[in-house]
Formats: structure tokens, C-alpha cells, sequence
């Protein structure tokens, strides 16, 4: 009896065990990395954004935070200095393949020589590979802008287009205008480095709907 | 009397087997990483406006529906996005954030390791910015569950607040908080609201 008791229960352990080895969890899909090796060392790697089918809608009934006018953008007004938002997107490789998911937060901020700029924070997130945080601060107003009553984007504000069909974002705080890289997770785990932002207007709607494509093109090194 | 004898051993392998993998298994031999806050800051997650896998050990299993319509696209079927307002516990202005969450790559029921990757990004206009990394483990979360499930109260949590982030570290972003690093905790409630404890070191 004890024999089959101890017998059985060991059967039990294994079975457990074989569960818990062979069980099916979620794995994420990969895409082949786009990276170019630097000849002064270092590499660069530029990701993409095209909007407005990038943008990531958000379906959501909320007191406290008030939905965009544009997809995937969440604003929380009533702060003294200005209204922060977020805006949500699919991240693309050059290939324009959908690698993962990229936010950006946007606010007022104190600027270092006094008075208040506009400040963004990217963050992107690879399921695949790990995450990239950066931060920027703007060379205009990128905040959300309020029309008849609900924000939209900047890029869909009018007359944000009126001056070209290409700005670049990134006004430092890195050297020559560039976004500073955070800090990295995963493969971009001990990265440092600077970021430029660049948008690139495609076709302006006659109701000020703009289609187009953010570049966001990182160059990181090994740190210290 | 041999068949019922070796069911009931049966089972308890498979039992015992079960609570030493829920309760961490191998990692049960390995010191336990602590966080040390001290006088943290508290914000409170009230509101949370999400898309893709729920914040749920289920979800880190595969078997949870997706919230808001989940992600059609290959590379973010298993992703989950939050966006949160997030009130100081006394009086203080509010932080709008945006957390990015997806299961590690290196999940394993048999060593005892189900995580969830989270980056965090808060803003308090006109004041500062911060990003916050860790990764949440949801273990403790799914034995909670299987516990309860045990006891009959279902597959729900405890009506109490289960602490969730591990190796979680605090960066400063923009604005005064440009240079500010620390820790973070994050609490999680079964009504879907939680806390955030934040600890500055530099700010």
C-alpha cells in the first residue's frame, strides 16, 4: 500500500511537472532587426511611424480624461501650465513591418533657461526585443491643440503645415538638437545615446487631416 | 483499496508538485529580491483607459480575453497598454501616465517565473517627468487565485492590495525631475485600481 502511495505520488510530480514544462505560454512574434553598424562605432537604428493609420484608438468612456478628436490621443486638461497628453501608435522597422508599440507623452515643462517648453517623452516597447525610452524637448508647441470643443493632434491643428512638409522636433537636451535615450531594456539594456524626430507631411486634407510619417532615428553606443 | 491509494497519491503529487511551482519553484531556493522605500510618495490609480491583454495572471497564461479590442497585428497580440490618471494621495497636483506592458520572453511555469515587462512614463505638467522600468510578477497573484479558486470563492483576487512590480527602478525624464532616479511599487486591486509607491533619491 505505502509502495503504491509513494509509487502514484511520484507519478503526480512528474505529470505536474511535464505540465508545467510543455505548457503553451505566449510567445512574441520577430521580425528580423534593422540595425546599421556605425563606422565610428555605435549603431543606428531609425523607426517609423506613418499616421494617421498608425494612431491606436482607444475605445473608452472616461470622467477624469477626455478622449482626442484624433485616434489614440488622451488628453488631461486643467493643469495651470497646460494640458498633458498621450498619443498611441504602431511602431514600424524601415521595412514597415509592425514591430511593436510606441507612446508619446507631451507637457509643459520648466525650460533650462527659464519660462516653459514643450517636452515629449517617447516610449517604445519591441515585445520582441525590449524597450527604448527617450525624451526630447520640442522646437515648437506639440501639445494637443482644442477645436470647437475637442483636442486634436498637433500634426492635425490648423495651420501647423504652414510653414513646410518637413520639422524636425528634437531640440535637445542632447548636443545639436537631439532627444536624449533614457535608458533601454532587454537588447537595448546598457544603450545610451541621442534620438532625432522628424516629421514628414504626405497629403494635407482641405479639413486640415494630415497623413504622413515620423521618423524617429536612434543612435546608441555600449555605455560606460 | 490499491486504485484509491494510488489516486489519492496521484493527486497529492500533483498538489504538491503545484503549490512548490505557485509558490516559486526553484527560485524558491534563491534570496528574494526587497524593496527599501523609504517615505515614498504615494499616487493612487484611479482611472485606467487600457487595450490588449488584461492585467491578469489568466492573460500571462494565454487564456484571458483581450480588453478594448486587443491588437490584431502579429507583433502585439500578447501587449497591453494603460493609460492612467494618477491622484496624489494628499493633496497634490495629478500625473498623467502611460504604462506599456508584455509578457517575458523568458517565462516558465516549471521554474516558477511568470512576468510581465511594464514601462511606465508619468508627467505632472509644468512640473517634471519621469519613466519607471520593472517587470511585475504575477505569480503570487496566480497562486492567490488558485487558493481561492480551492476555497470557493472563484477566480477572483482578495479584496486587498497585492504588490506587483520586482527590480523596479525610478528615471528621471523632463523638467525639474530631469535628473531624478529612486524605485517604484506598484499595489494592484482586484477592482482593476491600485497604487503607486515612488521613491526619490535626486529631485
Amino acid at each position: 500500500m505505502k509502495r503504491t502511495f509513494v509509487f502514484s505520488f511520484l507519478v503526480g510530480v512528474a505529470l505536474t511537472v511535464a505540465i508545467a514544462a510543455l505548457f503553451p505560454l505566449p510567445s512574441h512574434e520577430r521580425f528580423v532587426s534593422q540595425i546599421e553598424v556605425l563606422t565610428n562605432g555605435g549603431r543606428g537604428e531609425e523607426f517609423q511611424i506613418r499616421w494617421p493609420q498608425d494612431r491606436l484608438a482607444l475605445d473608452a468612456d472616461s470622467t477624469r480624461m477626455q478622449m482626442g478628436e484624433t485616434a489614440g490621443l488622451v488628453v488631461m486638461p486643467g493643469a495651470a501650465a497646460g494640458p498633458a497628453a498621450v498619443e498611441l501608435f504602431r511602431l514600424r522597422d524601415v521595412r514597415g513591418n509592425v514591430i511593436g508599440l510606441a507612446s508619446r507623452l507631451t507637457a509643459p515643462m520648466p525650460s533650462r533657461r527659464g519660462g516653459r517648453q514643450s517636452v515629449s517623452n517617447w516610449t517604445l516597447v519591441i515585445p520582441s526585443r525590449g524597450s527604448l525610452l527617450l525624451s526630447q524637448e520640442n522646437g515648437a508647441d506639440m501639445g494637443p491643440v482644442s477645436r470647437e470643443g475637442s483636442w486634436v493632434a498637433a500634426a492635425d491643428a490648423p495651420g501647423f503645415w504652414a510653414t513646410g512638409s518637413r520639422y524636425r522636433i528634437s531640440a535637445g537636451p542632447a548636443p545639436g538638437g537631439r532627444g536624449r535615450v533614457v535608458e533601454g531594456s532587454g537588447e537595448f539594456a546598457g544603450l545610451s545615446g541621442d534620438y532625432s524626430e522628424v516629421w514628414e507631411l504626405e497629403e494635407l486634407g482641405t479639413d486640415q487631416r494630415s497623413e504622413g510619417l515620423i521618423k524617429l532615428s536612434t543612435l546608441t553606443a555600449r555605455g560606460p | 483499496m490499491r486504485m484509491i491509494t494510488a489516486i489519492v497519491g496521484l493527486l497529492c503529487g500533483c498538489l504538491a508538485t503545484a503549490v512548490f511551482l505557485l509558490a516559486g519553484g526553484p527560485g524558491l531556493l534563491k534570496a528574494r529580491i526587497t524593496l527599501s522605500v523609504n517615505e515614498p510618495s504615494v499616487l493612487l490609480i484611479n482611472e485606467v483607459i487600457s487595450r490588449g491583454i488584461a492585467e491578469h495572471p489568466a492573460a500571462l497564461l494565454g487564456v484571458a480575453a483581450s480588453q478594448g479590442g486587443g491588437f490584431a497585428d502579429p507583433g502585439l497580440r500578447h501587449v497591453r497598454i494603460g493609460i492612467v490618471r494618477l491622484d496624489s494621495a494628499e493633496p497634490g497636483a495629478s500625473a498623467l501616465a502611460i504604462k506599456i506592458s508584455a509578457p517575458a520572453s523568458d517565462n516558465s511555469l516549471l521554474n516558477g517565473q511568470l512576468y510581465m515587462h511594464s514601462i511606465w512614463n508619468l508627467a505632472w505638467p509644468g512640473h517634471g517627468s519621469i519613466f519607471l522600468t520593472g517587470r511585475d510578477n504575477h505569480l503570487p497573484l496566480l497562486a492567490n487565485l488558485s487558493w481561492n479558486l480551492l476555497n470557493g470563492d472563484g477566480f477572483e483576487l482578495a479584496e486587498r492590495p497585492h504588490p506587483l512590480s520586482e527590480n523596479a527602478r525610478l528615471l528621471g525624464a523632463g523638467g525639474r525631475l530631469l535628473a531624478a532616479e529612486g524605485i517604484y511599487r506598484e499595489y494592484v486591486s482586484p477592482s482593476g485600481t491600485g497604487e503607486l509607491e515612488l521613491g526619490l533619491g535626486d529631485n
